[in-house]
């Protein structure tokens, strides 16, 4: 890539991080989200025994749902700036192309997710130092497995958001796709029922390989299960789809932005 | 040469469902043609198509029909928006940014090096008169500063053409008189200038030529050293004639 559109796509990329940081709602979520972290410690003393591992699942489970929404809220701050108050006029009349334009932003959102999930992530390590659990790698794949489904919901919401005629339609559908994304193992069992008719089917197979397989990423559940350990085969293969899907996402999303009249 | 062409330049707004599609004509078939360091006025009635026509030739806007041409490319074309600057009837901006931080990110934008991003970013504000606001949040700026900013951020890239959508709007009559000397400025430094606006004064005092747009058509096209009598009772014929004298 030109030198002169790699800089563009981080100075676009920069302002993201920027405005995001600064935002009120931003430092809202902020502290809900330690606030709520903090809170695990509390629950994990309703299941005594099991102490260190319902204070993980909780924290984790904590950290899933404030990266959610960190990425929505983000999305939402600079389409609505961008789009309802005509910011983006000045910008993309400017020598930037729209593919630029568009990478910047999903990098912008996508440096905004991986800081929230880090400044969670050590509130989570600082709260271990207490001594119940003894955290080692693999406690860090988990938020790391997870950061790249948040990232591929990202990269899906920009796209919908780009090709929807609307901000909220755009953010209802991509909260739709993350829900659905969350059960797809569910689906795959009610395809594979006989009892489920040809049409349902086939309706519900176009959605199971659309939609993204968020549970490939779900290793929170399987932290125990595999006695503490992660096949680095397993951690390539689901980096490699976060990257093809973010990447297909993407290419739609530019394609539909290039057409796009303001 | 000319620095900007329009041949039956033409544009129908589609709005509605795939059922049912409503199309409202915005242009149609405009011609235009305006020489380099040229400065051009275009009037019209609100809803005339002033701004579509303006979007269109900066590349925001795609036409329906007919092409334009900007310094010899197709409008929109991303070298040629090296060469042009643009200020929208009322600019805004990312809020939680500063002026100086907006004009730095335009600055990388227009592909400058630091130090003369620098330069150019600081005699911008301090031109404007916001040198002493520089590290202020935009939020908390008025809709006259925000205009200042807009203007700021229109002396960075040393533009051949410039891109004038409503300049004075919302702004005192102090800060009026200094965006026309800034404009001013640049029809004496040779700059070419499109000027969108409904100031009849300000086409007066500014521009060598006007064109009058109405209900999409381009109904005048003149020299303004051709124009008998007032320049506002000579709109007014026009429009209300539809373009007859």
């Amino acid at each position: 890539m030109e030198k002169h559109k790699l800089l563009k796509i981080l100075a676009i990329a920069q302002n993201v991080l920027k405005e995001c940081i600064r935002h009120k709602i931003f430092n809202i979520l902020f502290i809900f989200a330690g606030a709520l972290i903090g809170g695990s410690l509390l629950i994990e003393e309703l299941s005594p025994g099991a102490e260190g591992r319902t204070f993980i699942n909780v924290a984790y489970a904590n950290m899933e749902l404030f990266g959610f929404l960190t990425v929505m809220l983000s999305i939402f701050i600079i389409t609505f700036e961008e789009v309802e108050m005509r910011t983006l006029w000045l910008t993309i009349t400017k020598p930037v192309s729209r593919t630029s334009y568009l990478l910047g932003k999903f990098f912008g959102i996508s440096l905004v997710l991986l800081l929230t999930m880090s400044v969670m992530f050590l509130v989570v390590f600082g709260l271990t130092l207490t001594g119940k659990v003894h955290l080692n790698i693999n406690y860090l794949l988990v938020p790391a497995a997870m950061s790249l489904s948040l990232m591929m919901t990202a990269a899906f919401t920009i796209t919908l958001i780009t090709i929807a005629t609307n901000l909220p339609t755009g953010i209802i559908f991509s909260s739709l796709l993350f829900i659905i994304g969350h059960l797809t193992e569910h689906l795959k069992s009610v395809i594979e029922n006989p009892q489920t008719g040809i049409a349902a089917k086939t309706a519900l197979a176009l959605v199971y390989y659309l939609a993204p397989n968020f549970e490939l990423f779900n290793l929170k559940d399987k932290l125990y299960l595999a006695g503490g350990t992660f096949d680095p085969y397993y951690i390539l293969q689901i980096t490699l789809y976060a990257v093809l899907y973010v990447f297909a996402a993407l290419y739609i999303g530019i394609k539909a932005f290039k057409k796009k009249e303001f | 040469m000319n620095a900007l062409e329009t041949k039956q330049l033409t544009k129908t707004y589609i709005s509605g469902h795939f059922w049912s599609k409503k199309s409202s004509p915005a242009l149609n078939g405009i011609d235009l043609k305006i020489k380099n360091k040229q400065v051009f006025g275009l009037l019209g009635l609100n809803g005339a198509g002033k701004t579509t026509l303006l979007k269109i030739l900066i590349g925001l806007l795609l036409p329906s029909f007919g092409k334009a041409v900007i310094l010899g490319k197709p409008a929109g074309d991303i070298q040629t928006r090296k060469e042009i600057a643009y200020l929208p009837e009322m600019p805004y901006f990312p809020r939680y940014l500063t002026p100086l931080e907006i004009l730095d990110f335009y600055g990388k934008l227009y592909e400058l090096p630091v130090v003369e991003r620098k330069k150019k970013t600081l005699e911008a504000l301090v031109k404007v008169g916001l040198y002493e606001k520089r590290t202020h949040k935009l939020k908390e700026f008025s809709k006259g500063m925000l205009q200042k900013v807009g203007i700021a951020q229109l002396l960075l890239n040393n533009a051949k053409i410039y891109f004038l959508d409503e300049p004075t709007y919302g702004l005192d009559p102090l800060a009026a008189k200094q965006m026309r000397d800034i404009i001013l400025e640049l029809k004496k430094a040779g700059k070419t200038i499109f000027l969108n606006t409904h100031q009849i004064n300000e086409v007066n005092q500014i521009c060598d030529r006007i064109g009058i747009l109405n209900n999409g058509h381009l109904i005048e096209d003149i020299e303004v050293k051709n124009i008998k009598g007032s320049m506002e009772s000579f709109f007014v014929k026009r429009v209300q004639n539809n373009g007859k004298a």
